[in-house]
């Protein structure tokens, strides 16, 4: 699993640069998700994975997992989406004018 | 008021401000008079704070009562108050300028919404106890300014702008990645309990590979070269009155952030080596910067460079890193926001006056109105550091320092850099003040004029009472490089 997520990270900020060095603004607009995607990732991995472990502390089941960095990467999520929507309307109002 | 309440007034009242102010998008005189109200009300809670944390405790509230590393703090010490009150009080001054300065095409934009969630995002940054919320506040503060640059119009303001926003964006992705690195690490994000980790726990890899991303990120932010060329292509775009803010406080808290997270948290518990970095970087700025300066041909661009020259200084004061040092950065910074701003006042007061900033097509200022020749002369010394203005204290304690340290490059840059800022302050004089004027020019308003006297007259001051000013700041920097007051305040119920 921490390998999958490490090689995803990886490709996600590796393309993610590639796109940025782009050119063209929607370049630039793609490379920012991407690298802002993989940013979010090493958030969530940096608890640590763990498989069908709630977020709590169970009387079931004596594993949970950390729900600070879910609630971080929340955050960033939320962040990264709206700063998404603006910068695409900067790139609609620029190509409109 | 209990410190507790204060804190948080100093973030309640923008934010209910911004709200109110967003009410009356038809109204631009009622937003502004919201936002001047508003922003009094915080200046007056955070001047408040001042005494109470003159003697060097801190003070912090715990969200929630959830206790200390796990719930979320806000922590005033000297450092952040002092920076709270200059900010606040340019923020005034600029609200000021905006109100009387700007076109109605400005003014409907929900312009005075959004300088409140600027202010908002400044406080935040400044009182924040964890890396995580610094980075929040640091969007917050952020988004807030790109919808402001985002007004800007014209084809190449636009390109500014889209410049703008995508530094700062890739400059926060960094600054993300090394706080999900450090947790990671350590387990955990506040800025008192990394401080404790990094005492007992040899630092490692991924320590060093956050604290190198949180150079860059800061590093964009407070725009040190070679990262800082978005800057001069940004701020001169922008309206004076509007860049009077952004010169005073945008690159202002990417320092404080260096600061606080390299001097206070780190301090030496990571083997990145910042310092040495730092000191490199430092140089190059100052000397980088002031050349731009020397090389422009309009007040705005002029000035916009200098704020990149005087970033270096106060980088260079953290790269020496003794008390001696940290206090002069300390209080370089306070002095630099309100010099710095009120510079661009002054720009802003030259365009109104005489049509343009351009160094080519305006003089005669001194002779057609002597008031604003006067306006720019205190602040233009005061950056330059003549004595006894203010600068020139910032200058020479910083000075001192280097040469304590044994520092040579360093101090001959303090002052080669400060030759050259005479300079191109004396080029700015000769072309826009002297020489003769024919045309008649309307006078300076009234309230205008006063705004940025009061701020000049506050440079004045701080040159003639220097004295519990520096020891306020030897306060604010001995409790970044001995932080036990901190940590004691922000973790004692977790004990």
């Amino acid at each position: 699993m921490e390998t999958l997520i490490a090689i995803s990270i990886g490709l996600l900020i590796a393309s993610g640069i590639y796109r940025l060095l782009g050119g063209s603004k929607i370049d630039i607009v793609v490379g920012l998700v991407l690298l802002s995607q993989g940013a979010n990732l090493i958030i969530l991995a940096s608890g640590g994975l763990k498989q069908n472990a709630p977020a709590l502390i169970s009387k079931s089941s004596r594993d949970m997992a950390d729900p600070l960095p879910q609630a971080l990467v929340l955050t960033a999520i939320v962040i990264g989406f709206g700063i998404l929507a603006f910068i695409l309307t900067l790139l609609t109002r620029s190509s409109d004018s | 008021m209990t410190p507790q309440l204060l804190i948080l007034a100093a973030l309640l009242t923008p934010f209910i401000g911004a709200l109110v102010a967003l009410c009356l998008p038809t109204r631009p005189k009622a937003a502004a008079w919201t936002a001047v109200v508003a922003t009094a009300l915080t200046l007056a809670a955070s001047i408040a704070l001042v005494p109470v944390v003159a003697d060097g405790s801190v003070h912090a509230v715990h969200a929630g009562n959830w206790p200390a590393p796990f719930g979320i703090v806000l922590v005033a010490d000297a450092f952040a108050t002092i920076m709270l009150v200059v900010c606040q009080l340019v923020i005034l001054a600029s609200l000021i300028f905006c109100a009387h300065t700007l076109s109605s095409y400005y003014q409907r934009r929900h312009l005075y919404p959004l300088i409140l969630t600027l202010s908002l995002g400044t406080n935040g940054a400044l009182l924040t106890g964890d890396l995580f919320n610094l980075y929040v506040w640091f969007e917050v503060l952020l988004l807030s300014s790109f919808s402001i640059m985002a007004m800007i119009r014209g084809k190449d303001g636009r390109a500014a702008a889209w410049r703008y926003v995508v530094i700062n964006l890739v400059s926060s992705l960094l600054f993300l990645t090394a706080a999900g690195l450090i947790y990671g690490k350590t387990g955990t994000l506040n800025f008192a309990e990394l401080r404790l980790r990094f005492g007992e726990e040899e630092s490692s890899f991924l320590i060093d590979s956050s604290a190198a991303l949180l150079f860059g990120a800061f590093g964009i932010k407070a725009a040190l070269i070679p990262l800082a060329f978005w800057l001069p292509r940004a701020y001169p775009q922008l309206p004076p009155a509007i860049s009077a803010l952004f010169a005073g406080l945008l690159t202002k808290i990417g320092l404080y952030a260096f600061y606080r997270v390299f001097g206070m948290v780190f301090s030496d518990g990571t083997s990145f080596p910042h310092q040495n970095l730092l000191f490199v970087v430092a140089i190059l700025t100052m000397v980088g910067g002031v050349l731009g300066a020397v090389a422009q041909g309009d007040m705005r661009r002029i000035l916009s460079f200098h704020i990149i020259s005087q970033v270096g200084y106060m980088a260079l004061a953290l790269a020496l890193f003794t008390p001696l040092a940290l206090t002069a950065g300390i209080f370089y910074l306070a002095h630099h926001i309100i010099v710095k701003a009120n510079l661009f006042l002054a720009t802003s007061l030259v365009e109104k006056h005489a049509g343009s900033s351009d160094l080519g097509k305006v003089s005669g200022v001194a002779r057609s109105s002597p008031l604003i020749a006067l306006l720019f002369a205190v602040p233009a010394l005061s950056l330059a550091g003549l004595p006894p203005l203010s600068g020139f204290f910032a200058k020479f304690a910083l000075l001192q320092a280097s040469l304590a340290g044994q520092e040579w490059v360093a101090s001959a840059a303090i002052v080669a850099v400060g030759l050259l800022t005479v300079f191109s302050m004396l080029k700015i004089w000769r072309a826009v003040f002297w020489g003769e004027s024919n045309e008649s020019r309307p006078a300076p308003l009234l309230i205008l004029a006063l705004t940025s006297g009061v701020l000049a007259l506050v440079a004045i001051a701080v040159g003639l009472c220097t004295g519990p000013i520096l020891a306020f700041a030897e306060q604010a920097a001995s409790s970044l490089l001995d932080p036990s007051a901190y940590l004691e305040s922000v973790l004692q119920q977790s004990k």
